[in-house]
């Protein structure tokens, strides 16, 4: 019943928070969002899950209930954790409490209801993680995109209800093609429960008979692809990635701080969990034309990056070419591969999420966040701009940073793990030249060199509460850089599952497979 | 320079590899460094297994002797090399003998020419064109979509007139079309 706990203690805090004014918000909901963030922790302590949630029958923290009969199918409350989830839903309770934190200096509006959408979101967010019947985990799905789309439209830039809408639209209409394909996948098949390891296990076990005229074959595929598509969306991968560049420069950074962090890893989370887990043999089918979209998706990023001047612009751009590396991670179909592409999940979040947030410091300062708007900034704002420094050095993916991990595992393990795999994996590894170059071209620009500033601001060292959380992420990206087996382990042992028996490796200090 | 020179031959004697291979003294300190716990992550054999057992990239089996003596000839050659041209009284510039040749190795074979076009004249062209196309045709796709909707949505609106004859006139005309697909569909006029 932990997960249930977790779950009712966040939203709970979240009606706390609506129920207080304005001036208690800020601080209390930061209070109380370290509840959630410790029942997590306690639960990555006491992790002794082994397998995958959806293929195997151990599954951490699980618990399930009848919920309704919908026909011959029965609906039930169903949740539990494997090594992919756990990190995910740590990852989501650590930034919202570091979110929350940051939010105080440029939050100053209508701040009870700000923080409460938050919690709200970061309810949704572990429910997402740890669903598995797919309907609550589609009533979960959905809830994400409500406090979401509110928290853009009424805190967000001066097109904010432009970016709102384009990303309700754009998710939502993802989310009906997503529904409608893999309920037509679920009615193909002898069971009578929307229940994921069912499901799971009736697809992989080839019991799919195909529905009304369209024989199991061609709904197997059509049903691949209308969930890919819904999924790419959420992940991004192009050409559905043009929501996001809107909705981070109009959001405000704490938001942008959980929308890269967290939000995006629903998609690809998502993605390993129904096409790459239960329909992986059209995934291994079209293995190279979905290593192609990763690879475009890590050029086209970067490129489009190169091509900003907006700092969460170039950010924003930088998370849809990291997305990159994670799609390849997952259709290479090796413990390095997927373990690499679920690690990259967490150490994208952290690192986007210190991005973000050393961003809104520096934006919060100067009020503006064009590179050619000011230069010499580290001379005012040196833990800030070493903070910024940093977070770019795990962008690149430099050794001792968690960055450097989830692309070297991804590289390593899609390298030899199909015909031309290894092709995509070099013109993928291209990529990080481009993020170093636009990066290091931004930091030269805006943080050395003679201090001048075009908004006329004074600018002064930023003050601790606004590093602090700053301070706190980096420390993460250097802990996962320095020990990365406290998760990849774990993460390891969830995917291994998924895998061909003969491509499972022992990872290195990890259990042999 | 002295200190330079200080530091480099101190960083080199962290790593004498070769050295310790010859005369089997445990003097190579930064390998055994690296060669540190597995479960950091950092270990030196971490990576030596990913690349053979995971890549299938094995590195040549190679001795440390061979590379270490040929680059510590080339060294030495240099050196004489240097030393027969201009340890003497009066040295002459023996670079203008080669020509255009000099100019490109004083140029570093133009490479940093080479790349700055490469980052400015290539990259960044095509990433600004890159741009255009995302602005202009993707993001110009969505947003057709959006003024198409909302275009065909305001003319719909305007059929809502509040005259029941013409809603009369568009169920029947509704009605009709229903029955011509089934009709079609189902072979009635066959």
């Amino acid at each position: 019943m932990i997960v249930e706990l977790l779950i009712a203690t966040t939203l709970l805090a979240a009606f706390v928070t609506f129920a207080v004014p304005n001036r208690y918000a800020p601080k209390l909901a930061t209070g109380l969002s370290v509840v959630p963030l410790a029942i997590s922790l306690f639960m990555y302590a006491t992790f002794e899950g082994s397998g995958n949630a959806l293929l195997s029958e151990s599954i951490a923290f699980e618990s399930q209930a009848s919920w309704v009969d919908l026909g011959p199918y029965s609906l039930s409350w169903h949740v539990g954790l494997d090594g992919i989830a756990l990190p995910l839903v740590v990852l989501s309770t650590v930034l919202t409490t570091l979110a929350m934190g940051s939010a105080w200096s440029p939050i100053d509006t209508r701040q009870s209801q700000f923080y409460g959408l938050v919690l709200v979101m970061e309810a949704s967010l572990i429910g997402v993680f740890s669903a598995l019947d797919f309907f609550a985990w589609f009533v979960f799905w959905e809830a994400v995109l409500v406090p979401m789309y509110f928290l853009i439209g009424v805190w967000g830039g001066p097109r904010r209800k432009y970016a709102a809408i384009k990303f309700f639209v754009y998710t939502n209409v993802a989310s009906l093609a997503m529904f409608v394909s893999f309920v037509a996948l679920v009615f193909g098949l002898p069971v009578d429960t929307f229940d994921l390891p069912a499901i799971a296990a009736s697809l992989r076990a080839g019991e799919l008979s195909g529905l009304a005229w369209i024989g199991a074959d061609t709904l197997r595929i059509a049903a691949f692809v209308g969930i890919f598509a819904g999924f790419a969306v959420k992940v991004p991968i192009v050409p559905f990635h043009t929501w996001l560049p809107d909705a981070h420069v109009e959001a405000p950074t704490p938001v942008s701080v959980l929308l890269a962090g967290v939000l995006l890893k629903m998609g690809t989370y998502a993605l390993l969990r129904f096409n790459f887990t239960m329909l992986d043999g059209v995934a291994r089918e079209f293995a190279a034309i979905i290593a192609l979209f990763a690879v475009v998706n890590v050029i086209y990023g970067a490129l489009l990056a190169l091509a900003q001047s907006d700092m969460k612009r170039i950010v924003a751009y930088s998370s849809v070419s990291s997305m990159g590396y994670v799609v390849l991670g997952l259709v290479a179909y090796t413990t390095y591969g997927v373990g690499g592409a679920t690690f990259q999940m967490v150490a994208h979040g952290l690192i986007s999420g210190l991005m973000f947030m050393t961003v809104g410091v520096i934006y919060n300062a100067t009020h503006t966040r064009m590179v050619t708007q000011m230069s010499g900034i580290a001379d005012r704002m040196p833990v800030a701009s070493g903070a910024l420094v940093a977070g770019a050095f795990g962008y690149m993916g430099l050794p001792l940073m968690s960055g450097f991990w989830g692309e070297f595992y991804v590289f390593v393990g899609a390298f030899d793990a199909f015909p031309g795999s290894a092709i995509f994996t070099a013109v993928a590894m291209f990529g990080i030249v481009i993020v170093a170059g636009y990066l290091l071209w931004m930091l030269q620009r805006t943080l050395f060199g003679p201090f001048e500033l075009a908004t006329d601001y004074e600018v002064g060292p930023a003050p601790v509460r606004d590093v602090a959380p700053v301070l706190a992420l980096l420390g993460l990206v250097l802990l996962l850089g320095f020990v990365p087996n406290l998760i990849f382990d774990m993460i390891t042992g969830a995917v291994d599952p998924i895998l061909d028996p003969g491509v499972r490796v022992a990872v290195a200090g990890g259990e042999s497979p | 320079l002295v200190v330079l020179g200080v530091l480099a031959a101190g960083t080199g004697f962290v790593n004498m590899v070769p050295v310790a291979k010859l005369a089997g003294a445990k003097i190579d300190y930064l390998h055994a460094w690296l060669d540190g716990p597995a479960g950091l992550g950092t270990a030196v054999h971490h990576y030596d297994a990913l690349l053979k057992d995971v890549a299938g990239y094995a590195a040549a089996d190679l001795s440390p002797l061979a590379p270490a003596g040929v680059s510590l000839g080339l060294a030495l050659a240099g050196g004489l090399l240097a030393r027969s041209l201009y340890a003497r009284p009066d040295p002459v510039e023996h670079t203008d003998r080669l020509g255009r040749v000099k100019t490109v190795l004083a140029s570093n074979y133009y490479l940093d020419e080479f790349q700055v076009w490469l980052a400015e004249g290539v990259t960044l062209r095509v990433a600004r064109a890159a741009n255009t196309v995302d602005q202009g045709v993707i993001d110009g796709v969505v947003d057709g979509v959006s003024s198409v909707s909302l275009f065909s949505g305001d003319r719909l609106r305007r059929i809502q007139d509040g005259i029941v004859t013409h809603y009369a006139t568009f169920v029947t005309l509704g009605l009709v079309a229903l029955l011509l697909i089934v009709g079609l569909t189902g072979g009635w006029f066959l």
